[in-house]
């Protein structure tokens, strides 16, 4: 991470963030022309090549990506269910090639056909309260009012926070409170908020679903952390694949600036908007993607709770986590300790993808059994299912026979040998070979791998070439890919490269039969 | 705070806050943990993962591997560093690269090293790969002259981005893609040739691999012989490993642990040095004979030589001789050169190169402090909370100590430029103030008014350890704040800001360079900068003072030697019989007490014709001293005009005898840089057939002329100075170690890192007010023909005159001088970007390719003088600054004009 870069784009500047002018410099076709360039970096100061090197990085940003006008979703649940290829047939008898893009997941996972085309943008989401309290969806009266609810004395909510007991859900499960007490006890002159808002896992659109209808729980829970912690600006770095959600959140924001909690704090908070890099959802990468560096993944420590973005203490926290707190803070850490398992508090928001009869975000209380999930909340399947990919394509491959053992909570995944990740939804049908599974693991990783660490840059692109190979006829040598797989998994910087062996075993272990012919005995 | 864990099942102790790696490696060695992106001079980065060991809470706790280079160490701690399972996966990730690598480059070629990249799979045991191939473009870079790029042996490391952004700043490599596709790139086209890129090397000598080299090889070359020694390329003065094989020079390495450079250095010292062996190097005495130049014997050239001065001496008297020394040469060098005037011709006419550059700084901070010297020293650039650099280009000028300051700006210290330039520290300044040319005076006076508007005057510090203040104070508030405004062309408002930042800074550390000194007011200018310095008690301790940029490798030394015609070696003043007597005791004759003539005085004298004889000692003074034409008619009406120089030159042209000297790389002696480090010159290769080194030259004609000088011998001479020179009092050659020492060193051999400390050199330091002249050069009933203002500097790539640079490579680099215009003036005259233009001034004419740039005001122009076919000091005034003597290059009035077109006046 270049500090020289942070710091210039850490100077203050009214037209945003680095990252914000380069994606504003690129013009309407798409291209960052050399004039353009060269004016951008004389005005950030920032080498030419450093600009170059950024801008590369991002799928939106490339040549001719400007000039589309579709765009097909890739992501897992498309892929498996065949959408993907139905997608791409649909949108090739209205547009030439050139005008349909890839995106890697379009949060469309629900429904029944899954691409985007221009002016298709609004979809609501189908939800499910099967809480007996949503945290996510009460009505809590006037805008001025609720935003008023958070607005305590900063010892006041991290006592909340403490006493609820609430884990982050972006993945990890790691306690709030702490991550919020680092921040606050951390001394410096500004802090930030940055709610990560690249919910990038195919398979997951709560975040998604929080963003479009539950916008100023999202804002108010930044309120409350920048508060907790003495920030006075976030951050929503927000995925460009959810333009949507994009007006609504500036619209929520404008609503927002009108309340007197606004009044009284001063909160600002602004929108960063990704450009297609599934690796920015990785805290760091984040930070860096937003001060426009290469959204490469940071050595930790420092981390982001002592020396975040630009360098100085930051919240760092995904979109439920945050849009948590209100409620915390409305209704008591007790109230939200009442819901839920010991260990693990409060409600989760699941996303079924459309292999289910019911596919939508269900709101569901933490310790829910994976079976009542698939077969009263869902429906049970629209066609025979062998395995769930659960927490998208970092999290496990839950094969059906192991269903009973599990339920919606951080440990008794942990337990199994699986992850709950963020509690996408994503049914396996009978017929896809896993082999392909496999393929489209590796291939995502290579295609998404920041490049930064030798063991994700160079064992994702082996593992997708041996992959590719294996499909050509040639068996996979078993002892060099268990060899690439602990070379990523002890390896690797960031979990992008590390967390990748655990759904590929997950399916070694389940599936043996039928990778058997793939590879050498 | 110490703390204790265990390596492998021992107990050593650590620093809190200390990676795994620097704590095992420096318990254990450099090799106890292989690594391959890390580089100790980077920070970490956490990429190749070679350097993953295993960490564990107690001896038999379940282990967890752990990147070492950027993983902190924690108390009680058991650390592995090669468990099966770390070497399993170093070898892995070595196996991973080798699948794209190609097999050819696995071992070095014939007659080479092996790269770091070859070591460390050799020694991992991996010879080849079970992974496949895959598919990836790779091209090779061969567009710089010095640096080549094969992204084939690229393994993605990516500390040359790192080299290139921490230690140079330029960020002009990085990453271009994402995931295994990502390859390094210069710039959009892909080449070096159209980046971003200065050339320093740093980026080709981190590289563990053979993807970036140098034309030298110098990463794996594996050299008979390496000495150290000390760039001749600017007063920074970086220590250079340079390279031999057999007698040939093959490469520089810049001194890895060297105090004043840490392993970094420009274009210049770690490329330029091919001059060395260029066929145009002068092997053979030259003697005009019947209006030709031709080859002669040592012994003819010297006879001869000997033999016109005494003629010279006898007919018109010793005043008639003057000597010209040079800052390129050695201590030992000035030092017999200055004798050589004084104890043998008998008189003080004895000037050097500062007289056109630092004679003013070291004139006003006499004056003001008591020692004419940098207060504080480089290293403590990062100690200061604010950066004021005033006429001074450092990033081009003293590029290493530039990259320093660039370093620290770019992350956020506020650096305050005064400059009519924009030049490239000013882009990342918290404020640029730019000045019309030839106001500095008039800005550090709004500077100090508003330093005692804002009520930011340092007032015990003024009231313990100065003198002068009230009067001081009383003047600065009585200047015309809208007069000044205009004159400068500066807002008070931006001055404000300025003085802000450097009133209110804790540790304020000031720079200047030629842009405040070469003016009618340049010692002026110095002393209220020191004055500056004084009223916000920035100086006596670290992080602080001010510190003169010096532009060529030895002008401090040339100075302390007694090159100038007031001050003998040591800054004794020789109208004061006592230190005459001094003087004569060491040099066992009588020491002459005329008032002796500075440069320009003895090219006016020249002209008069009352000098006859010139000596000049390294140095082009036809091309590099302004007003060629005054300069020419000085020379050429001199019966007698001898010059010692490594190739031929403007002034070697008009020279009645040329002596060919030897290059510093040639030569063993000191040098004296800008932070008064006098550091060893040792030689590094024989004299090239047929030179002398100059000080042996000065030998010979003393011998020659009768005063019994022992050769050339640096350790020897230096044992003299340091009877002679009261603050040289401890330095020998012996002791002055690897990094040298700065002066003044004491008898017992201690050195001093910051002057003033306690007390002031001159007791208080004295506060001078000067209130702003217009200099002559700018007044005059002809103005209307003049309306713009030129002013000269260097660039980055060439030295001064180019005699040296030019003769390198780095003629690729840039291949011209060129005139930086703005583009409001260059449209109004109908100059294109790159067309052909005539400057014509007072003095003279020349032609330059435009440069249409925001760099520069309107109305004001910017050009180099390294290239003789230019020679843009036809053009320069001969306005000399009025206590120095310094002559102004930094402003003349000109006329410009589309070749081949009319003259227009009136400049906006």
């Amino acid at each position: 991470m270049s500090k020289n870069i942070r710091a210039l784009s850490g100077r203050p500047n009214r037209d945003g963030t680095l990252f914000q002018a380069l994606t504003g410099a690129i013009n309407a076709s798409g291209r960052l022309t050399a004039e353009g360039l060269r004016a951008l970096s004389e005005e950030r100061l920032v080498s030419e090549a450093a600009l170059l090197g950024t801008v590369s990085f991002y799928d939106f940003l490339q040549p001719g990506h400007g000039e589309t006008k579709a765009c097909a979703c890739k992501g897992t649940s498309c892929l498996v269910s065949g959408k993907h290829a139905a997608g791409l047939r649909a949108l090739s008898d209205r547009y030439g090639e050139n005008e349909i893009a890839q995106a890697n997941c379009l949060g469309y996972c629900y429904r029944k056909d899954s691409y985007r085309e221009a002016g298709s943008d609004n979809d609501s989401i189908p939800f499910f309260k099967a809480a007996a309290r949503s945290v996510f969806t009460e009505d809590a009266g006037s805008l001025d009012d609720f935003y008023s609810i958070v607005l305590r004395e900063p010892a006041e909510i991290m006592d909340a926070v403490g006493a609820s007991r609430l884990r982050g859900r972006g993945g990890a499960g790691f306690g709030f409170a702490d991550k919020l007490a680092f921040c606050a006890q951390t001394p410096a002159g500004q802090k930030y908020v940055v709610c990560n808002a690249d919910e990038g896992d195919p398979g997951s659109f709560s975040d998604r679903f929080l963003l479009e209808e539950q916008p100023h729980r999202v804002l108010a829970g930044m309120l409350a952390a920048g508060v907790a912690i003495g920030a006075d600006t976030g951050y929503v770095y927000l995925r460009a694949e959810y333009p949507a959600a994009f007006s609504v959140l500036s619209d929520a924001i404008g609503v927002f600036e009108k309340t007197g909690a606004f009044g009284r704090t001063g909160f600002g908070i602004q929108i960063v908007r990704g450009a297609g890099s599934y690796v920015c959802g990785e805290e760091t990468a984040l930070l860096n993607s937003i001060e426009g560096l290469r959204p490469e993944v940071r050595i930790r420590p420092p981390y982001p709770a002592t020396e975040g973005l630009f360098g100085k203490p930051t919240l760092l926290s995904n979109v439920e986590t945050i849009a948590t707190l209100p409620w915390i803070l409305e209704h008591g850490a007790r109230a939200f300790g009442s819901i839920g398992t010991t260990e693990s508090t409060g409600t989760k928001l699941l996303s079924l993808d459309y292999a289910f009869n019911t596919p939508g975000v269900h709101e569901v209380p933490m310790g829910t059994p994976l079976k009542k999930v698939i077969h009263e909340l869902g429906g049970g399947f629209r066609v025979p299912v062998k395995a769930l990919q659960v927490g998208g394509p970092l999290g496990s491959v839950v094969p059906i026979d192991k269903v009973d053992l599990l339920s919606i909570d951080f440990e008794s995944f942990a337990r199994e040998g699986f992850l709950l990740g963020h509690a996408g939804l994503v049914g396996i049908p009978s017929d896809f070979p896993m082999i392909d599974f496999l393929g489209h693991l590796f291939s995502y990783m290579a295609d998404e791998s920041c490049g930064k660490c030798l063991p994700c840059r160079l064992g994702t692109e082996k593992g997708r070439e041996l992959l590719k190979r294996s499909a050509g006829g040639a068996p996979i040598d078993t002892a060099a890919f268990d060899d690439l797989l602990e070379t990523l998994e002890l390896g690797s910087l960031c979990a992008l490269g590390g967390g990748l062996p655990l759904p590929v075993r997950n399916i070694m272990k389940h599936f043996p039969a039928e990778l058997a012919e793939h590879f050498s005995s | 705070m110490s703390d204790t864990a265990y390596i492998n099942g021992r107990a050593y102790p650590f620093e809190r806050g200390e990676t795994i790696y620097t704590y095992v490696c420096g318990h254990l060695g450099k090799d106890a943990i292989p690594v391959l992106c890390h580089d100790d001079s980077l920070e970490p980065f956490g990429g190749c993962r070679i350097c993953t060991v295993e960490v564990a809470r107690s001896s038999d706790g379940p282990k967890r591997t752990a990147a070492s280079c950027h993983t902190l160490v924690e108390a009680g701690q058991y650390i592995f560093t090669n468990t099966p399972r770390v070497e399993k996966l170093r070898r892995s990730i070595a196996e991973l690269l080798l699948s794209d690598y190609p097999s050819g480059d696995l071992r070095p070629p014939a007659g080479q090293r092996p790269t770091r990249f070859q070591d460390l799979v050799e020694k991992l045991g991996v010879s080849g790969s079970r992974f496949p191939r895959s598919e990836r473009t790779s091209a090779v870079d061969q567009t710089h002259p010095y640096i080549r790029l094969d992204t084939a042996q690229c393994v993605a490391c990516c500390r040359c981005i790192r080299a290139c952004d921490e230690i140079q700043g330029e960020l002009a490599l990085t990453m271009a893609g994402r995931g295994f596709g990502s390859r390094v790139i210069s710039s959009r086209e892909g080449t070096f040739k159209d980046s971003e890129c200065v050339s320093c090397g740093r980026c080709v000598q981190t590289c563990p691999t053979g993807a970036l080299t140098d034309r030298h090889r110098a990463k794996t070359l594996p050299a008979d012989k390496t000495v150290r020694t000390v760039c001749t390329y600017c007063g920074v003065g970086c220590n250079l490993d340079v390279l031999l094989t057999g007698d040939e020079i093959a490469a520089i390495r810049p001194t890895a642990d060297a105090a004043v450079n840490a392993g970094h250095a420009c274009v210049k010292g770690r490329y330029a040095f091919g001059y060395v062996n260029h066929p145009d190097r002068l092997k053979t005495p030259l003697l005009r004979k019947k209006g030709e130049l031709v080859p002669v014997s040592w012994d003819e050239a010297l006879d001869f030589t000997a033999k016109r001065l005494n003629e010279i001496r006898a007919r018109h008297g010793a005043r008639a001789i003057g000597g010209v020394s040079s800052s390129r040469c050695t201590n030992e060098e000035n030092f017999l050169m200055q004798k050589f005037m004084r104890a043998v011709v008998g008189n003080n006419n004895i000037d050097g190169c500062a007289r056109v550059c630092h004679a003013p700084t070291a004139y006003g901070m006499r004056r003001t402090y008591g020692t004419g010297a940098a207060t504080n020293s480089i290293d403590e650039i990062p100690l200061a909370d604010c950066l004021l650099v005033v006429g001074a280009n450092v990033t081009e000028g003293h590029p290493v100590t530039g990259a320093r300051l660039r370093q620290r700006a770019m992350k956020g210290t506020p650096l305050i430029a005064i400059d009519p330039r924009r030049i490239e520290l000013a882009r990342f300044a918290a404020v640029h103030l730019q000045l019309r040319p030839g106001t500095n005076v008039a800005l550090l006076g709004m500077l100090t008014r508003s330093i005692i508007d804002e009520g930011l005057v340092d007032e015990s510090f003024v009231a313990e350890r100065t003198e002068g203040f009230d009067e001081f104070r009383r003047a600065a508030l009585a200047v015309d704040l809208d007069a000044l405004e205009t004159i400068t062309g500066v807002s008070r408002e931006k001055v404000r800001d300025a003085a802000r930042i450097y009133g209110r800074a804790k540790n304020a550390m000031a720079f200047h360079g030629l842009g405040l000194t070469e003016h009618y007011q340049g010692s002026r200018g110095v002393m209220m900068l020191a004055s500056l310095v004084l009223m916000t008690g920035n100086i006596g301790r670290p992080g602080v003072g001010l510190n003169p940029l010096r532009g060529q490798n030895n002008v401090q030394g040339a100075a302390d030697m007694g090159v100038q015609p007031d001050l003998g070696p040591g800054y004794l003043d020789l109208s004061d019989a006592a230190v005459r007597a001094h003087y004569e005791q060491h040099y066992g004759c009588p020491v002459p007490d005329d008032k002796g003539m500075t440069m320009p005085e003895m090219f006016d004298a020249a002209i008069a014709g009352t000098l006859k004889a010139l000596w000049i000692m390294g140095q082009d003074i036809l091309q590099t001293d302004p007003n060629t034409t005054h300069v020419r008619n000085a020379l050429s009406n001199l019966e007698f005009l001898a010059v010692q120089e490594i190739f031929e030159t403007e002034s070697t042209a008009l020279a009645t005898v040329v002596f060919p000297a030897s290059s510093h790389l040639e030569k063993s002696g000191t040098f004296t840089n800008g932070e008064r480090r006098i550091q060893r010159v040792n030689q590094v290769i024989p004299a090239l057939d047929g030179t002398r080194a100059d000080g042996q030259i000065v030998v010979d004609i003393m011998n020659r002329m009768g005063y019994a000088q022992a050769g050339y011998d640096p350790a020897l001479h230096l044992e003299e100075i340091a009877r002679v020179v009261p603050f040289f009092a401890g330095v020998s050659w012996d002791t002055l170690g690897d990094d040298g020492k700065q002066w003044p060193v004491t008898e017992d051999g201690k050195d001093t890192q910051i002057l003033h400390t306690g007390r002031f050199k001159r007791g208080k330091g004295r506060f001078v007010f000067t209130e702003f002249v217009e200099t002559p050069e700018l007044l005059g009933d002809d103005m209307h023909e003049y309306p713009f203002i030129l002013t000269t500097g260097r660039r980055l790539q060439h030295y001064n005159c180019g005699s040296m640079t030019r003769r390198t490579p780095n003629i690729e680099l840039m291949t011209s001088d060129e005139l930086l215009i703005n583009p409001a003036d260059a449209a109004r005259r109908g100059i294109g970007d790159g067309d052909r233009v005539r400057v014509r001034s007072r003095q003279g004419e020349t032609r330059l390719d435009a440069r249409l740039s925001d760099d520069v005001r309107p109305g004001v122009l910017f050009t180099t003088f390294h290239f003789p076919e230019v020679a843009v000091n036809q053009l320069t005034s001969g306005v000399l600054d009025v206590e120095a003597k310094t002559p102004e290059f930094k402003v003349t009035a000109v006329a410009i004009a589309a070749d081949g077109g009319g003259e227009k006046s009136e400049p906006s």
